[in-house]
């Protein structure tokens, strides 16, 4: 497949799909659910660890585009339930709307009823404003902090919109019992296969000569210019396929949950991805899947045991990785496996020249 | 009679009310190797930060083979073929030497054809024969971090010199190297020079008097003076602006 993964690694990694596909069977429904959204996160902090672990830009507003790509679904899906499950007061349209005195659902809105024309249009929209809001701040050359601030800003922007909205939106309350995917194997075995595709692309993306370019801009990104690289443009490209990925976990997020809400979009979720992809481990992959993995199952383990403590608990866990384990745990593997080869070998083992092929490091 | 490969006239660059290049005329020639020198702060770097665009000048024309390069973007003037190593070692720490190289390598500097770009057997080739030259070859497969501060210094040589450039800037290439390390970057340096014009940035004298053929002395953003080694060294200017620190003569 030349994403230049050692046999090992390769192994390792069907063997986790395999456990995963076959996760309901021993599971139950309640935890196939879970374990369904907590892959939704792991889209999520995927496409962050790109724009972030990868090319070096602290995103704090991610969310913006997975909350997005889940209005757009739950908003597809209650359309069309309301039509046919016609609500308290018999009109047909989404009860959020007849609460805020609307009568009819606005003609922008219709052709959305269609999923087939929702879920496409949720992804490009999400891929626009990207675009957009990524040329506004890397033609200008804005980074750093100023990037994590503006884009928070947009988070909050975007949540406030949501709630001020409300006859479009729900409002604080969300858009609810839209009838969900929720307990369905076949959704549940789509929502992985998306996140294994996700996974071969970012990793053929990251080990490509494009992905090289990207470590660089972060590693220096002034360094990258005065190589030639217009630094702006692969920012605003990365930023814009990591939208369209959250869109799309967003998307699955919301059929499965049946329920969304303004928490998706705002601050605390972006907030929330960044933690899970330092707990994993920025830069590397697989960091992507055993952050939210750890932190999310935590979570509800936790909560299930100990029902006032487990915010502290996890907040300790958290404290605990990112103090003990900088680079979160699975970077720091990475480099403790990487010193012992290196003492082994005296040094790393010495490089051959050779013409035909070209080594990749294993970035995992 | 050669042509100037760079031409700059009249250049002026304000810093917080502070010239800190003035009225600047200065011109290399197509294939020369210069050598800068000047005190702390005489303008060196400031002056390579303006020509490959890090900086706007406030005043004055910088010029390329004739073409007006001033207040253009930093990958444009790359791209025309101007290239530069900087003063403190800049490498990619977190990528490997060769990996490194390869962001160097002259080509696919646009998103989609670096998308689509996979190496060919032939730049493999042109990597390691550079990675040969400057000695680290055999890390090749090692992150940058690895590596010494001369190490690094080589490194960024060589990535430059991948990137293929008409004319090279060479800021400062021998700070924190060993005797040995130097006279052979000294050797490096005349190699590199021989297809293209390079302008080294330098401080130490008998590295200098290894390279040059023709020194340029900056002095608070002004042309001090211009010449061959013994020339320069004899100037009764030079020495008073160098007195009272380190005799320009004495350093060695």
């Amino acid at each position: 497949m030349g994403i230049g993964l050692p046999r090992r690694y390769l192994f390792l990694g069907f063997a986790v799909i395999a456990l995963l596909f076959f996760f309901p069977y021993y599971a139950g429904d309640f935890r196939m659910n879970q374990l369904g959204l907590f892959l939704c996160f792991v889209m999520f902090a995927l496409s962050l660890d790109l724009i972030w672990g990868f090319t070096g830009i602290l995103s704090l507003g991610n969310a913006v585009y997975f909350g997005g790509g889940a209005y757009f679904i739950a908003m597809s899906l209650k359309l069309k339930y309301a039509a046919t499950n016609p609500a308290r007061y018999g009109s047909g349209i989404p009860d959020f709307m007849e609460w805020n005195g609307l009568t009819e659902v606005p003609v922008w809105m219709r052709p959305l009823e269609n999923i087939w024309f929702a879920a496409p249009a949720g992804v490009l929209a999400m891929g626009l404003l990207a675009f957009v809001f990524g040329f506004i701040t890397f033609k200008r050359h804005i980074y750093g902090v100023y990037c994590a601030v503006i884009t928070l800003a947009e988070s909050l922007i975007f949540e406030e919109l949501i709630i001020e909205k409300q006859a479009y939106t729900g409002g604080f309350n969300g858009i609810t019992d839209y009838g969900s995917y929720s307990s369905n194997i076949t959704f549940y075995w789509i929502i992985l296969a998306v996140t294994v595709f996700f996974f071969w692309f970012a990793r053929r993306l990251t080990t490509s000569h494009f992905g090289m370019i990207l470590q660089s801009i972060r590693e220096n990104e002034l360094r990258s210019e005065f190589f030639g690289f217009e630094v702006a443009n692969y920012k605003i490209f990365v930023f814009t396929v990591a939208a369209m990925m959250s869109a799309i976990a967003g998307g699955l997020y919301a059929a499965l949950n049946g329920i969304v809400s303004h928490q998706e979009i705002g601050p605390l979720l972006s907030i929330e991805g960044v933690i899970w992809v330092a707990v994993g481990g920025r830069g590397t992959l697989i960091g992507a899947f055993v952050g939210p993995i750890l932190i999310k199952g935590a979570e509800s383990l936790l909560s299930e045991q100990f029902a006032w403590l487990w915010g502290l608990l996890v907040g300790l866990l958290f404290i605990l990785v990112i103090v003990l384990m900088p680079d979160g745990i699975v970077g720091t593997l990475i480099r403790r496996a990487r010193r012992k080869r290196a003492l082994a070998a005296g040094r790393q083992p010495a490089y051959e020249p050779t013409a035909v092929g070209v080594e990749e490091t294993p970035t995992v | 009679m050669t042509a100037n490969i760079l031409e700059i006239h009249g250049l002026v660059s304000v810093v917080s009310r502070h010239p800190i290049i003035n009225e600047l005329d200065f011109a290399i020639e197509e294939g020369e190797l210069r050598v800068l020198v000047g005190p702390n702060g005489a303008g060196k770097t400031t002056l390579i930060d303006l020509i490959t665009g890090r900086h706007r000048p406030t005043a004055g024309q910088i010029l390329f083979k004739g073409q007006r390069i001033d207040g253009r973007a930093r990958h444009e003037i790359y791209r025309l073929g101007i290239s530069r190593k900087f003063q403190v070692p800049t490498v990619y720490d977190n990528l490997t030497v060769f990996e490194n190289m390869s962001i160097g390598l002259r080509g696919h500097r646009s998103v989609f054809s670096s998308l689509g770009y996979r190496m060919t057997p032939a730049a493999v080739e042109q990597i390691e024969r550079i990675l040969a030259q400057i000695k680290l070859l055999e890390r090749a497969r090692e992150e940058a971090f690895t590596l010494s501060h001369g190490e690094k210094q080589w490194l960024e040589i060589g990535m430059v010199v991948a990137s293929d450039p008409q004319l090279l800037f060479l800021d400062e290439p021998t700070t924190g190297m060993t005797r040995e390390e130097t006279n052979a970057t000294a050797r490096l340096i005349r190699d590199i020079a021989k297809t293209r014009s390079v302008m080294v940035v330098e401080h130490d004298m008998s590295f200098v008097r290894q390279i040059a053929r023709t020194i340029t002395v900056l002095h608070q953003g002004r042309k001090l003076a211009e010449g061959s080694v013994r020339e320069v060294e004899d100037n009764p200017k030079v020495a008073e602006v160098y007195l009272g620190k380190v005799k320009i003569s004495a350093v060695s």
